[in-house]
This record gives structure tokens, C-alpha cells and sequence, in this order.
């Protein structure tokens, strides 16, 4: 410091010479104050200053210039400038201003170098001034390390944002139209939009044709109250596909609270969407096989306790939800075993899960006695994987159990009824090939044998007719839409019945309708119908047909005036080999009924009988008319 | 020696026929009955020494109870009942047995057969 006060007092003292010594004096303290002054507002200033000569070396430097290199007070003067700032040495000085004479200035970035050997980046600002016909310059330095760091950290945001996964824009909200200003990479590789395209345009180009969808309501609400918002959105790519954008915008404000700009943060989750759409559809359509299956499911959790019953289950066990749920195996045991019957032996779950084996399903069956007496069939199945989760699986198996019951109780009617009509034929024939009977004993007894060896065969044959009427479910019939007339006269022409002068009388309205049957097999129903009314009226009375209607149906009836039925005998008129005189006058199968039957209801129709003791009875068979 | 009486419980009028015509020259007294009511009716006022009973029969009382009734009443017990029935499996041969009856003919059964069974029945000294 000393060294350049020397310095800048030269000139001083040069002008001084000149005066009287009491002006010199005057003017040396005004020079020496204003000196003064000089040093106060270069040791203020922010930048570094340095004076520097055409030789490059510096003559003078204020605080800061010290502080920025790093040297002790005093201690800039006399050194190399190229020691302080790399690569500036005086040719270059020259060569940055020019070769003297003007006054230029210079700005430039540069390195500097601290005494400790610390580079670090300089703002110059360098100018040329002539001082007693030599070209000198001031320089000023400012240390932009923390600018510098500043735009670094900016550099490395920006370079985040741009390798950022999620699309990323930035909307000016002070310009109309509040256009976007910034799109990163992202964007273009989500949407389709280059910077180009959609710089400068509003984000809504982004609704497509979807422009008044819910979440668009709700994302500008958020903006008019300058509130951060997130949507799932239905989004337009450039191309117009469709994609589900997971949207969050942010407000930006300037220091007065001012919201200047939006930033939006957009991720594509179609995959997602449709992966938790699929799942949804999934488990939807799950649930609606849980729900409709008409067998009972119930499963265990993997803390074993009961986490879902179906309706059906509910339906077969007569408890409602609510008494099942959360219920332990043990638990479930207990109410399951005291709706069984207690007669049967009940068959632990927790035994059946205790024994199982991974991928194996366990089964049993259950008698219950409640809510309905019914059999059911559990099979109890854990996954392959050995988590303790269980699903117990229930079917009703009452109705197969019942059917192969009356199956076999069938084949062994079915046997009785054909050893009866055998214990005749065997019998007689053979009392007729042991003993000596005059000629008429003979006829009878061959006409016994005759009469019985045809029941045999009727039965056989009606056995046939309904086995194949019930095995095909109609699939052999051959449905023709005809005019009922022509059906009923058909059936009525071809009617046999022996021994009886009767005829039918038939009464039938002057137009009938058409109707959709297999008219042989109609047919077949019509007269087993005729018959019994001729069997069941041995004493005579009329044999009438008429017709009914009712809605879109039609009724062909026969009523005779005969025995009737008692009202215990009316309900079993469709049982198998059901006999309403079971004391073999009054000749049939028993099958008769149930033939008649099963024919009508294949045609879609249903057969409806009144009856009452010695006063006969009346059957209508019941038809759909044809559309 | 009075003539030994036989009952014919049996629904089917043939079937009635033909024991009757079976048996009509071995000179047992013969009675039918139609169903159970009457047969049980029949057999209490006949007090036959043996009762050929079909088991498939209508009315309020089938074969089966028929005997049951008849065998559980001490003074009946010792008529000889054979059972006749279309049904011939083993289950229906206990249930017949479990009722009391003597002895079983599955239909179709020959005259012969049962010729020698009431033969066999009727002539051995009377049980009582």
C-alpha cells in the first residue's frame, strides 16, 4: 500500500512545485484528502482493481483485488499480471485493446489464479489509459465462482428435467393464451409433440376430441385458484391415440405471490390403466362365476379364517353372511355338523385339511338336515403352492342321489311289472302242457295267455317309446307348424278301440289355430288320452273332445263320464306304472300317462287333469300357438 | 280229518285264476280276497291253514302288513303264510322274513312248485 501511494503522489508532488509554499500546502491537503477519498471508494468497491502498466505488471490494487488473489495487503503491486490471470501476459493485453491511442474497453472471462495455486473463474473488464505518454491499463476482476456454480446447478437441473422419465412442460400463465413454453424430451416421446409443435400452444390440445371430460373441469379449477392438481386423463398423442396420462400441475410464483407459471408433470400409465382394467374385468367376471355358481364356495384365508361365501352357499346351509365370516375351520365344523343330520357321521373339515395334500382336492359327503334335508358333496382344495389358504367347494348332489334312486327303484318296478304278466303266461302254459283240459277250459286259457303275453309287449314297447322320448329330450321329433284341425283329425281317424261302439264326440270351433308339433307323436298323446277315457267309462257315457283357449295357448280336452280318480289317485296320475285300477280289468301299462306327458311338455306345452270319483275325468293338453 | 283251507290274497284276477285252477284238484277249500283290507278280514274269519299273500297289493294294508298283523297276533300266528311277489331280490326276501312269513314265491313261479309247497305245508301234522 505504502509502495503505491508513492506511486499515485507523484504527480501530485510535480504539481505542487510550481505554487507558493502556503498554497502548496493548501493544495497538498486538499490533494492528499481527496487521495484519501480515492482509497476509501477503491477499498468499497465489490470488484477487484488493479492498474496495470504496459509491461504487464501491476502498479497498483485495491482491497478487493487482494482478497479475490488471495495475497496480503500491499503485496499485488510489482507482480505479473500472466501470475495473477493465465495467460495474460502484455502482448496479449495488446492484442485484446488494440495497439494503443483509443480507449477501448474489453469484457471477458478469464482464469484466475489465487496464491494458493487455486484457479478459479474472473470477470475482466479491461481499458487502456496514456499516462505521461505511456499506455497503461485498469482492470477490473470480479471472482464469478458462485455465478458460475449457480448456473452449473442450473445446468444440472436443466439436464435433469431433459433426462427426466416423466413428460415435463412449463406454461406462462402471464401470456395469453397461457401457452407453453417448455417441453423436455419426455413430452415429445409421450405425446408425439416435438418441441416445435407445441411450444406456444395451450396444454388443452392435449384433450383431443375428449375437450369436456370431468378431470378437465377439475384441472382448470385448480389453475383459477392457483392450486397444485393431479387427474387421470383421457390424452391425444400427435398421431390421435389415445393414452391415459397421469397429470399433476404445479403452480410457479414470482415474489409477490403471482402465480407466472404452471409446471406439468405427465407420466403415460396406459399399461397400468389397462393392466388394472383387465384385472378389474377379471375379477369381476370372478366374481359373478362366485356369485351365480350354483355351487356352494367358501374360503379360508391364509389366517384361516373364512373370508368369502358365495350366495349358494348361503342358499344350501340357510345362514347368512354375516354368521360365516371370519369364522375358524373349527368354528365352521361346529355349525356345519349341527345342521347334519345326526344320524350320519359328520366328516371334519379341519380332518380333511389336516390330511389333504397340496393340489389334491379331499371329498365327502354330507347328509344335512337343515335348513332342507339335502346330500352335498365337500371337496376341500388347498393351492400348489402350500399356502395355507382353502377353498371348500359344496354341490348338491341331492338330485343326482334321487335320480339314481328312482332309477333303480324304477328297473325294479319296471322287473315286477314284467314278471307279472310272465307269472300268467308261465303258469297257464304250463298247467296247459300238464293237465287235460276240455276245449273250452283250452281257448281260455290260451286267450289269458294271449291277452297277458300282449300287455308284455305294450309295456315293453311304451317302456321303449318313453326311454327314447326321455333319452332324446325331443331332439328326434320333427316339429312342423300345421293347422291343429288336421293334427286332431289325424289322431282321431286312426283311434281303435275294441269291444266299444262309442264314438268320439268332437266339438271343435269353426277355425283353429296352427300350431308348431310332430304331428305322429302328437298324435300318439291325443289317443293314449282317448283310450283311458275309454278304459276309465266302461259303463258308457259320452267320450267328448273340445277345444280351449287361453292367451297364447290352446287346449285340446277329452272328457269322459267314467270312474274318475280319488283325489290321492289324481296326484300320482303321472307316476310310472301307476295304475288307477291295479286289479288287471281294465288292461295298460301304467306307462300311458307319462308318455302323454313328456310328449306335451316337449312341445312346450303342459297337460292339466280334473277328476272327482264316479264322475269322471277330463284332460287338456295344453299347446302353444304357433307365432 | 276237516279239508284243509287255503287263502288267495292276490290283486291280479289271472293270477287268482291260476292258483285256483293250480290247486282246485288237490282238495283244499279255496277263498280269495282282492286286496289286503279284505284278506286280513278273511283270514281272521276263515282262519286258513295256509295264506298264498301277493305283497304289491292297493289299499291301506300291502302284503307285508298284512302278515305282520296276522303274525303277531298269538291266534293267528301259526297260519302258514307264503309270501308271492314280483320282486325278487335278497333285500325283499329279509324284509319278508323280518315280517314273518314262512316262505316266498317269486312270480313268475311254476303251478308245480306250488302244488308241492302247499302239498308239503298242509299235510304235515298241524302245528296246532
Amino acid at each position: 500500500m505504502g509502495k503505491q501511494t508513492k506511486g499515485d503522489g507523484r504527480p501530485l508532488r510535480r504539481a505542487a512545485a510550481g505554487h507558493k509554499r502556503r498554497v502548496a500546502i493548501s493544495i497538498d491537503q486538499r490533494l492528499a484528502r481527496s487521495q484519501i477519498e480515492l482509497r476509501a471508494v477503491l477499498d468499497a468497491a465489490a470488484d477487484g482493481i488493479l492498474s496495470i502498466d504496459r509491461h504487464g505488471v501491476v502498479q497498483s490494487a485495491n482491497q478487493s483485488a487482494e482478497h479475490t488473489f488471495g495475497v496480503s495487503s500491499g503485496m499485488l503491486a510489482g507482480r505479473r499480471l500472466d501470475q495473477l490471470v493465465i495467460g495474460f501476459d502484455a502482448a496479449r493485453l495488446v492484442t485484446l485493446l488494440g495497439p494503443g491511442g483509443g480507449m477501448h474497453v474489453a469484457r471477458l472471462e478469464a482464469q484466475g489464479l489465487r496464491a494458493s495455486g487455486d484457479r478459479f473463474p474472473l470477470a475482466l473488464s479491461l481499458s487502456e489509459f496514456v499516462l505521461q505518454g505511456e499506455v497503461n491499463y485498469s482492470l477490473m476482476a470480479r471472482d464469478i465462482s458462485d455465478e458460475k456454480m449457480a448456473e452449473a446447478v442450473l445446468q444440472l437441473r436443466l439436464r435433469a428435467i431433459e433426462a427426466a422419465h416423466h413428460g415435463i412442460v412449463i406454461a406462462d400463465m402471464m401470456l395469453p393464451g397461457q401457452p407453453i413454453i417448455y417441453a423436455n424430451p419426455a413430452f415429445t416421446r409421450i405425446t408425439g409433440y416435438g418441441a416445435d409443435d407445441i411450444i406456444g400452444r395451450n396444454c388443452k390440445v392435449l384433450l383431443g376430441p375428449e375437450r369436456s371430460q370431468p378431470e378437465s373441469a377439475l384441472l382448470a379449477a385448480a389453475v383459477a385458484q392457483g392450486r397444485s392438481c393431479e387427474v387421470l386423463i383421457r390424452n391425444y398423442r400427435l398421431d390421435g391415440s389415445l393414452f391415459w396420462n397421469e397429470l399433476s400441475i404445479s403452480p410457479v410464483r414470482d415474489a409477490e405471490g403471482r402465480v407466472t407459471h404452471y409446471v406439468g408433470s405427465q407420466c403415460d400409465v396406459s399399461d397400468r390403466v389397462r393392466a388394472a382394467e383387465d384385472l378389474r374385468i377379471r375379477s369381476k367376471r370372478l366374481d359373478a362365476i362366485f356369485t351365480l355358481s350354483p355351487d356352494g364356495l367358501v374360503a379360508f384365508d391364509s389366517n384361516g379364517s373364512l373370508s368369502n361365501v358365495n350366495p349358494a352357499f348361503l342358499w344350501m346351509s340357510g345362514c347368512a353372511a354375516e354368521q360365516l365370516l371370519g369364522l375358524s375351520v373349527p368354528q365352521f365344523d361346529t355349525l356345519l355338523a349341527g345342521l347334519c343330520d345326526p344320524a350320519r357321521p359328520y366328516s371334519a373339515l379341519q380332518h380333511s385339511i389336516d390330511h389333504d395334500r397340496p393340489g389334491h382336492a379331499a371329498s365327502c359327503t354330507l347328509y344335512l338336515a337343515q335348513p332342507s334335508h339335502c346330500i352335498l358333496l365337500r371337496s376341500v382344495r388347498s393351492d400348489d403352492a402350500g399356502s395355507p389358504e382353502r377353498v371348500v367347494y359344496f354341490r348338491d348332489v341331492t338330485h343326482e342321489t334321487e335320480v339314481d334312486r328312482i332309477k333303480s327303484e324304477f328297473l325294479s318296478t319296471a322287473a315286477h311289472e314284467l314278471r307279472t304278466p310272465m307269472a300268467s303266461i308261465f303258469g297257464f302254459s304250463e298247467l296247459l302242457l300238464r293237465r287235460s283240459y276240455d276245449e273250452a277250459t283250452q281257448r281260455e286259457l290260451f286267450g289269458t295267455i294271449n291277452r297277458q303275453a300282449q300287455v308284455l309287449i305294450n309295456l315293453i314297447n311304451e317302456l321303449l317309446d318313453l326311454a327314447r322320448i326321455e333319452a332324446r329330450a325331443g331332439q328326434d321329433f320333427n316339429f312342423v307348424k300345421q293347422p291343429l284341425a288336421a293334427v286332431i283329425d289325424g289322431a282321431l281317424s286312426a283311434l281303435l278301440v275294441p269291444n266299444d261302439t262309442r264314438k268320439v264326440e268332437v266339438r271343435l270351433p269353426r277355425s283353429l289355430p296352427q300350431v308348431v308339433v310332430d304331428a305322429q307323436k302328437f298324435a300318439q298323446a291325443l289317443t293314449n288320452v282317448l283310450i283311458n277315457a275309454y278304459k276309465y267309462s266302461p259303463h258308457g257315457g259320452a267320450i267328448e273332445l273340445f277345444i280351449e283357449r287361453e292367451g297364447g295357448a290352446v287346449g285340446v280336452g277329452v272328457r269322459d263320464h267314467g270312474l274318475g280318480l280319488a283325489p290321492a289317485h289324481l296326484t300320482r296320475l303321472f307316476e310310472r306304472f301307476f295304475r288307477a285300477d291295479p286289479s288287471g280289468n281294465i288292461p295298460g301299462t301304467g306307462l300311458g300317462m307319462c308318455i302323454v306327458k313328456e310328449v306335451v311338455e316337449l312341445h312346450g306345452g303342459r297337460v292339466a287333469v280334473q277328476s272327482a270319483l264316479g264322475q269322471g275325468t277330463t284332460v287338456i293338453l295344453w299347446l302353444p300357438v304357433a307365432a | 280229518m276237516d279239508t284243509k283251507r287255503i287263502l288267495i290274497v292276490e290283486d291280479q284276477a289271472d293270477i287268482r285264476k291260476l292258483i285256483r285252477m293250480t290247486l282246485e284238484f288237490s282238495g283244499y277249500d279255496l277263498f280269495e280276497a282282492e286286496d289286503g283290507d279284505s284278506g286280513y278280514e278273511m283270514a281272521l274269519a276263515v282262519r286258513p291253514h295256509l295264506m298264498l299273500l301277493d305283497v304289491m297289493m292297493p289299499g291301506s294294508m300291502d302284503g307285508l302288513q298284512v302278515c305282520q298283523r296276522l303274525k303277531r297276533d298269538p291266534r293267528h300266528a301259526h297260519i302258514h303264510i307264503v309270501l308271492l311277489t314280483a320282486r325278487g331280490q335278497q333285500a325283499d326276501v329279509d324284509t319278508g322274513r323280518q315280517a314273518g312269513a314262512d316262505d316266498y314265491l317269486i312270480k313268475p313261479f311254476s303251478p308245480l312248485e306250488l302244488m308241492d309247497l302247499a302239498d308239503r305245508v298242509l299235510m304235515k301234522p298241524a302245528t296246532k
